[in-house]
């Protein structure tokens, strides 16, 4: 099945972007949306895209990076059109960009996601001064979709099994038995999450004040490496009009 | 004793019945207790009082004397109490917090504020024993029923805990990963001396392994002892295993078959002995 959420899983792989450390990767990342941000040029956008294509190639990760931007593409379009109808006065290239820049952002995280795994980015997040709770907050956001998945299903087929028709009827009739599915599958998942607190405390969560960390996050040279070129990348527009070369 | 539990009496905050009354129980290191009733019998409730999880995180009315490695869970916060009891849930799905399986490991050795250096050889030396090399980095999605509890067993197991309680462990497995799983425990009680409580309710995959069996009804304990005497006793309570059905009607035909057998294929060789020298 291929989902827009895909384009976020991350899985292990051993190479140059696997090997660096989330919050240079994440840095990069950034850098590609501000250059995004902050050109009005069609041909930086398009410059955006071709390198995160290079990075992405380079992590061999096409697979799962292409068909994020397949699926968005009904978006990029709905962008496309939106901003050609409402600009004032309709500029084709106006409406190219903005598409254009959402396509680049998009690419430029989707990489951060395919190649940071979620435990990574909570150590990250832990190590730049965030409390405990809310980094395993979030990776276990992460870790329990396949579970809600599964339990969305178990209700559904439970509700089918016994005659009812999910998928039939107009939107509003559909709207309205979703939350046949919805009510149950909300008292399933408060009765899971106090069985998961059950089991945090089991483990003694909370126990000490400074939990240490079995790995620590540590920036290497080539952390560096992409550090500088980032922020060098970042000021690339600026710096190409500062040499008088303006970008088309 | 390393759990005793006099004259327990147990209610929810929002209840005015009692759970349990009036419940003695204990456990030794080194011993492996099945614990069984039928549902809602307090079962449960009896095994959340061991490591704390009642009254800390459930609240409500709990009396008599309570001591569990020398703790009282009334004065003792759960998290103290998972130093000495570790605790494995029904579903595994519940207890596994984390993408990747050397992580889960590590959580609650993390949380103790145990030294980085020490956690990676403990963590290590369960992934040996456990034999979970080839699936260190899989996420809890990517493993089946049986991995599943064997890793939240092993995350429970690193922090080296004295007494072991497992409520319905295997409920969601199919009988073979669940003779595993309760094989591996008896493994941990010979090699560690720990002592066991496991909740189970089929009775023939769990009573090869255990050395006492209390059963419960009501929120009292009705039965205690030797499993195959228990068994007999409380018959009516929890149900009596087909093979004991067959040992007794042999018995009663006349077949001298002494004990009770503990596996079908004890009986089958008892059996094969009695018609050997007929």
């Amino acid at each position: 099945m291929t989902s827009p959420l895909q384009a976020f899983k991350y899985t292990r792989k051993d190479t140059f972007l696997d090997s660096l450390d989330p919050r240079s990767k994440f840095f990069l990342s950034i850098s590609l949306l501000l250059i995004s941000l902050f050109t009005q040029s069609i041909t930086v956008q398009l410059a955006v895209i071709g390198s995160t294509f290079l990075l992405v190639a380079a992590a061999k990760r096409l697979r799962q990076w292409v068909p994020t931007l397949q699926a968005i593409t009904p978006l990029v379009l709905l962008i496309f059109a939106v901003n050609l109808l409402f600009s004032t006065p309709p500029s084709l290239a106006y409406a190219a960009l903005m598409s254009l820049r959402f396509l680049a952002v998009t690419a430029a995280f989707s990489m951060f996601f395919l190649t940071t795994t979620p435990d990574d980015l909570a150590l990250a997040l832990e190590q730049s001064g965030v409390p405990r709770e809310y980094s395993l907050m979030f990776t276990m956001s992460l870790r329990f979709i396949p579970t809600l998945a599964e339990d969305v299903e178990t209700v559904g087929a439970a509700l089918m099994s016994r005659g009812f028709k999910l998928d039939e009827g107009n939107i509003i009739k559909r709207a309205k038995n979703y939350v046949y599915l919805l009510v149950p599958l909300i008292v399933y998942e408060v009765r899971r999450s106090l069985m998961i607190a059950e089991a945090l405390e089991a483990r003694a969560f909370g126990a000490s004040e400074k939990p240490t960390r079995v790995k620590e996050l540590k920036m290497r040279a080539r952390d560096y490496i992409v550090l500088a070129a980032s922020l060098l990348a970042s000021f690339s527009p600026q710096i190409i009009m500062w040499l008088g070369l303006n970008p088309p | 004793m390393l759990a005793e539990l006099r004259g327990v009496s147990y209610r929810y905050p929002s209840s005015n019945a009692w759970v349990l009354e009036d419940v003695d129980f204990h456990v030794d290191s080194g011993e492996y207790v099945l614990l069984a009733g039928p549902s809602g019998c307090g079962k449960s409730t009896l095994a959340r009082i061991l490591n704390g999880l009642i009254p800390n995180f459930y609240g409500g009315t709990l009396r008599g004397f309570i001591s569990i490695d020398g703790k009282d869970p009334r004065s003792t916060p759960t998290y103290r109490m998972a130093l000495s009891v570790g605790f494995v849930f029904q579903n595994p799905e519940n207890q596994l917090f984390f993408s990747d399986v050397e992580r889960e490991l590590a959580f609650g050795l993390e949380n103790l504020g145990v030294d980085p250096g020490e956690i990676r050889r403990r963590v290590e030396e369960a992934i040996r024993e456990y034999g979970l090399e080839g699936i260190r980095h899989r996420s809890p999605s990517e493993l089946s029923g049986g991995q599943k509890q064997k890793v939240a067993i092993a995350s429970v197991m690193v922090m080296e805990p004295k007494l072991l309680v497992l409520d319905e462990p295997t409920a969601n497995l199919d009988p073979l990963s669940a003779v595993k799983i309760l094989g591996l425990v008896k493994r941990e009680v010979l090699r560690k001396n720990i002592g066991v409580v496991v909740i189970e309710h089929r009775l023939e995959l769990a009573l090869p392994y255990v050395d006492r069996m209390v059963v419960m009804k009501d929120g009292r304990v009705v039965a205690e002892g030797d499993p195959y005497v228990v068994v007999e006793e409380a018959g009516e309570v929890v149900g009596v295993p087909a093979i004991f059905d067959v040992y007794r009607r042999l018995v009663r035909a006349g077949l001298a078959l002494g004990n009770p057998p503990r596996t079908p294929e004890e009986l089958a060789a008892k059996i094969m002995a009695v018609l050997g020298d007929g």
